[in-house]
Formats: structure tokens, C-alpha cells, sequence
């Protein structure tokens, strides 16, 4: 829920619940006053009439006087005296043709040693229809200020909220390998001016670590170069030697086997980080069919000597724009991971179609096929490869923007890449 | 022959003039930029190992200063970057060839002797030994001046042992130097000893004494 929603709402609900309560409490309180102003009149007309009453002598003055006053009524009453009592009750008006209610004074009068029942009644009709006219007012009023309060209160809001808005906007639309630095909008509230600064802050350290850690692997691969020359330029010195034993044979050929893995192992982590922070960048319109019949030329050799057979199927010519030696490296590392992992005497069929390069090779299903592309994943410690080919295929792949898919299907291990138009 | 080694790295200059001077060459060594430069502009040399990430200034302008002065003849780049843009830029400078660390000595000493006899011979060069002939150009092998039907590879390999005679030229710098990256897919090195079996093979059959000798656990020599 957005914050201004949230503020709102509550505003919203209290007014509500306020509206609700107090209109029937207010118009229950208002009516009260009102009936206790209307029994004070009713009393107030019974001394009246009994004022005026010991003024009147005939019986005919009595009913006279009645018609005109006609709140009136007055009976003969065998029942003598009659304590003061109130009441309502309704009486219907055949010419309004609705039932009034009203209020009454029941008492006893005595005119011309006669006792009477005198009852005095006042409508109530009109004080009600007044009432309700105040309270309907009062609740305009009411729904007037509660709709004015959510505009205010929304306008406010929006206004106040803006920076925010556009803060939270740049935010989603940095990218920390693209973007060099992040602007934020100058608010004049100190809250909003003190998250864009830290903000910027923060995305600026973020770059830095980020910048670091990206040189970090390239350098420390450079550093590492030299170090693995001059091992394994001393080792081959030492292998000169007149009088080596068979022992020391071995062992120096165990550690020129390690120095061509650390080698390897550093070549592929500079590669790594090279196409990483996108030092290739120069395209052009390659042929994969060209690419993939020179790579297996430099592999012909290797799958000779396991005896496979590779089977190329070319429906079409595809080309691609692409910087062509990541092509290249994107082949070589499909073809010789397939190579490598295929048993003598068995068969790799590669398939070129408009749009997509399709590689697969016969071998028993991974143990984590989920990780196949992940750096340092093997499937088998005994392996000679840097384990890294595979996250320089995909590392390629999202570079140049290529579809990269493994699948496992009928004892086929099989590698897509799928190159959009 | 005179070669100039300028390689800020002691030990592995050292280890360079070590293996080299196995094969006769007078070796000279400059660590800085600054002694690079007085040496070339004293002496003459056959060929120059320079080193282009110097702590006192960046190789390529050393190469830049040896064009001006029309010593550029046998400059053999050496560089922990492997860019190909350092690589393009060192060739397109005039560098008669680029070598990335961590490389092989047996792998320098072949590319040594290549650039060597390219400056010498003047691009129509064979190599001569007793009755083993091999010409640079034509890429043909002969004994008593009988051609011997190699493969390319096996070429290749006669070619860098040779570049290499009288030192031990491991398996492995044999498989890079054949294979180039595509060695690293081999999980041994028999097929080394295919090639090699039948090089020698065919050698001795044409006559050629055997002097290939193959070194226990280590690799192979050509004994001269």
C-alpha cells in the first residue's frame, strides 16, 4: 500500500467512525434539549391557563376559550385531583393524513368549584423536522470537511512525497555495471536531502567496491604470471641436469604437470575477468559455420586420437554479429568440453540451424546439473581442466547477449545457443 | 650471437640466461628501460627479449625509440598482459613476434632461433645438420638430400627440438607448441609419443642418425 494511501485512509477511517457516532448521539442530544424546553412551555401554559382560567365565570367562556387555545383540552373529571404527569402519544391528522405525535401535560383545574381534566399537548412534529434539518446540516458540514482533509491531505502529500518518488525512481534504474555515477534531486526537506546524500554515498562506495573487486582478479592474475614463468622456467633448468634418477624424473614431471595447470587455471581466470569487464568489444558479421569448422580443425587432432566421430549437420549459413574472438572462444570451449567428456570411440553431433548452434555428446547424466555452469563445478576432481570453460561459454553468452541452454535427454548431454536476430 | 634480455624480473632473466647460453648465445641483461636504452645504443644485437611492463617506463615506448633509431631487427616482446592489443600494437610497432608469460624456455629458445635465422638468411634459410637438412621456407625435411615425407606435425616437432639442441624439451612444452590452447583438453601426452615414434622412425629409415633421445619421465633431446 503506498504510504500516502496509508495516511489517508486512517484520516478517512476516524472520520468515518466520528461521523457515524456522533450524528445519531448529537441528534439524540439535540431532541432531548428540545422535549425539555417543550415540558417547561407545557407547565408554563398550565399556570397560564389557570390564571386566566379564574378569571373566566360562564361555562360558555370556558368552552370558548378552549376553541381558541386549542392545546387545550379540557374534560369534566369525577377523579380529583390528578397528580401532574407527561406523555406522549400520536393522534391522526386527517388532513396532513399522517399520525402527529405529541407531547402532554395531564392535570386537574378547578374553575367555578368544577373539577376538570386539563390536558395540555404541544406537536412534536415541527421540533423534530427542525432537529433533523440541524443535524443533516452538521453532517454536511462534517462530510465537506472530511472530503477537504483527504484533498489537502493528498495534495500535501504528493507534493511533499515528490523527491522521494524521483529518488526511488533513479535508484530502480541504476545499474551499478553500467551507470558511472548516480544524480539525485536537491530537496529543500532536510530528510530527503540527507537519504540523497547518503544515498549517493553509499552508491558511490558500492562502485568502488564493485570497480575493485573487478580489477582485483584481472591484477592479481597479471601479478601471477611472472611468479609461474620463473617456476617453471627454474624447472625446466633443473631438468637439464646430467644425473637426474628416475625419482627426481618424476617428480619434476609432477610439478611441470601442476605449473601447466596453474597456468592454465590463471590464463582462464584473466580471460574471465578480461571478457567480464568487456575489454572485447569490437563486432563484427562472423560466420559460425566458418568459426566452427576452424575449431574443429584445432581439435581434429584430440578427437583422432579417442577415435570419435564428430557429425556436423549445416541446414544453413549463420551468421552473427559478434566480436569473433569470443566467438571463437565460445566454440572452443563447446567443442573441446565435449571432446573431454565423451568416451573413446563414440559419437558428437553438432547441428547448425538458422538460429541456434546445438551440441551434444553421449556420457552418463551430472550430479548437479544445475551447477554446470558455475566456476569451479566438476563433476570429477580427476579432471584436467581449469573448470572454468564452461563459465567463460556463459560469461560469453551474456555479454553478446546469446541464449545458453543444457539439457539431458536420452543419454545425450546437449548444449543450445540460441543467437537472436 | 648476441642477445639482450631487458627483464625487470631477476630470476627469470636469469633463468633465461641460464638456457640460452646452453646454446652458445652471449647474453646481456638490462633491468630498467634507462640501461635498455644505453645498451642498444652501444652495442648491436641479434636479437632483443624486451619485456614491455618495465617499472621505469612502458616497453612500447623503448620499442618506439628502437624504431627511430633502425635497431628494431629481432625484438621479441615479453608480456605478463597476453592483451591483444598490447600484442597488435608491439607487432604493428615492428616486433618480429610476442610472447605471453608464463612461457616455456623451450618455447623462447624456438622462437629465438626463428627470428635469428629470419634476420640472417634473409628469409631463404634452411638448417643444416650432418645429413639432416630442413628447409625453413619450403618446410621439407631431407636426409643425404632425400626428401622424408613428414607430416606437418611431425615437422613442427623436428623444428622445435632442434631449435632446442642439447637441452631437454619437456612433453608438456612439446604439446603447447603443437597444440597451441587446445593442449590443455588432453588429459596425457600420448599422443607426443605417436608423433614422435614415428619421426624417428622415419629419420633412421632415411638414413638420419637417431638423435632424438627421449628422457626419462621428463621428454626429449637432440643430441647433436
Amino acid at each position: 500500500m503506498r504510504l500516502l494511501k496509508r495516511t489517508v485512509k486512517n484520516y478517512v477511517l476516524f472520520s468515518a467512525l466520528l461521523l457515524l457516532v456522533c450524528t445519531p448521539l448529537y441528534y439524540l442530544t439535540i431532541r432531548q434539549l428540545f422535549i425539555n424546553e417543550m415540558e417547561e412551555e407545557l407547565f408554563h401554559h398550565k399556570n397560564n391557563f389557570i390564571e386566566t382560567a379564574a378569571r373566566l365565570e360562564t361555562e360558555k367562556e370556558i368552552q370558548l376559550y378552549q376553541l381558541i387555545n386549542e392545546e387545550f383540552i379540557l374534560t369534566e373529571s369525577a377523579q380529583w385531583p390528578i397528580a401532574d404527569s407527561l406523555y406522549t402519544y400520536s393522534q391522526y391528522d386527517s388532513l396532513e393524513n399522517e399520525s402527529i405525535p405529541f407531547r402532554a401535560l395531564r392535570t386537574s383545574v378547578t374553575i367555578q368549584n368544577k373539577h376538570y381534566q386539563l390536558v395540555i399537548r404541544e406537536s412534536i412534529v415541527g421540533n423534530t423536522k427542525l432537529v433533523a434539518a440541524i443535524v443533516s446540516v452538521q453532517a454536511g458540514l462534517l462530510i465537506l470537511l472530511l472530503i477537504g482533509l483527504v484533498l489537502i491531505n493528498r495534495k500535501l502529500s504528493k507534493d511533499i512525497w515528490g523527491p522521494f518518488y524521483i529518488i526511488l525512481e533513479k535508484l530502480k534504474q541504476y545499474q551499478i555495471d553500467k551507470d558511472l555515477s548516480i544524480e539525485l534531486p536537491k530537496s529543500s526537506t532536510v530528510e530527503f536531502r540527507d537519504l540523497s546524500e547518503a544515498l549517493v554515498q553509499l552508491v558511490n562506495k558500492s562502485r568502488d567496491a564493485y570497480l575493485n573487486q573487478k580489477e582485483f582478479t584481472e591484477n592479481a592474475s597479471h601479478e601471477l604470471q611472472t611468479p609461474i614463468a620463473i617456476f617453471r622456467s627454474k624447472l625446466e633448468l633443473l631438468m637439464q641436469g646430467k644425473d637426474i634418477t628416475h625419482d627426481q624424473a618424476d617428480l619434476i614431471s609432477s610439478l611441470l604437470n601442476a605449473t601447466d595447470r596453474i597456468a592454465r587455471l590463471n590464463k582462464n581466470l584473466l580471460l574471465l575477468s578480461k571478457i567480464e569487464n568487456r575489454q572485447f568489444i569490437a563486432t563484427l558479421e562472423v560466420s559460425v559455420n566458418t568459426s566452427l569448422y576452424q575449431s574443429l580443425e584445432l581439435y581434429g587432432q584430440l578427437a583422432k586420437d579417442k577415435e570419435l566421430e564428430i557429425n556436423v549437420d549445416t541446414n544453413s549459413e549463420l551468421l552473427v554479429k559478434t566480436n569473433p574472438i569470443l566467438l571463437d572462444i565460445l566454440l572452443n570451449n563447446l567443442i573441446s568440453n565435449a571432446i573431454r567428456h565423451t568416451r573413446e570411440k563414440n559419437q558428437i553431433t553438432i547441428r547448425i540451424d538458422k538460429r541456434s548452434l546445438q551440441v551434444s555428446n553421449p556420457g552418463n547424466p551430472l550430479k548437479n546439473p544445475e551447477k554446470i555452469f558455475q566456476r569451479f563445478n566438476r563433476e570429477s576432481r580427476n579432471s584436467q581442466g581449469s573448470g572454468l570453460g564452461l563459465a567463460i561459454l556463459k560469461m560469453i553468452c551474456e555479454i553478446e547477449q546469446f541464449e545458453v541452454s543444457y539439457n539431458y535427454t536420452q543419454n545425450q548431454h546437449q548444449f543450445i545457443i540460441s543467437f537472436l536476430e | 650471437m648476441k642477445i639482450l634480455i631487458v627483464e625487470d624480473e631477476r630470476e627469470l632473466a636469469k633463468s633465461m640466461v641460464q638456457y640460452l647460453r646452453q646454446e652458445s648465445y652471449v647474453c646481456e641483461l638490462a633491468y630498467t628501460a634507462q640501461e635498455a636504452i644505453e645498451k642498444v645504443l652501444l652495442h648491436e644485437y641479434d636479437c632483443i627479449l624486451l619485456d614491455i611492463s618495465l617499472p621505469d617506463g612502458n616497453g612500447l615506448s623503448i620499442l618506439e625509440k628502437l624504431k627511430k633509431e633502425g635497431k628494431l631487427d629481432g625484438v621479441i616482446i615479453i608480456s605478463a598482459k597476453n592483451s591483444l592489443d598490447d600484442k597488435i600494437r608491439g607487432l604493428n610497432l615492428g616486433a618480429d613476434d610476442y610472447l605471453a608469460k608464463p612461457f616455456h624456455l623451450s618455447e623462447l629458445g624456438a622462437r629465438i632461433s626463428a627470428v635469428i635465422r629470419r634476420k640472417r638468411f634473409d628469409g631463404s634459410n634452411s638448417i643444416s645438420f650432418h645429413e639432416l637438412s630442413i628447409d625453413l621456407l619450403g618446410k621439407v625435411t631431407s636426409v643425404n638430400s632425400h626428401l622424408v615425407d613428414l607430416t606437418r606435425k611431425e615437422y613442427d616437432l623436428l623444428l622445435f627440438l632442434v631449435s632446442n639442441k642439447n637441452r631437454v624439451v619437456s612433453k608438456n612444452a612439446i604439446a603447447e607448441h603443437l597444440s597451441g590452447d587446445a593442449a590443455e583438453v588432453f588429459d596425457n601426452f600420448d599422443f607426443i609419443y605417436a608423433h614422435m615414434k614415428n619421426l624417428k622412425k622415419k629419420l633412421t629409415e632415411a638414413g638420419s642418425h637417431d638423435y632424438i633421445k627421449t628422457i626419462y619421465g621428463l621428454g626429449y633431446k637432440f643430441e647433436a
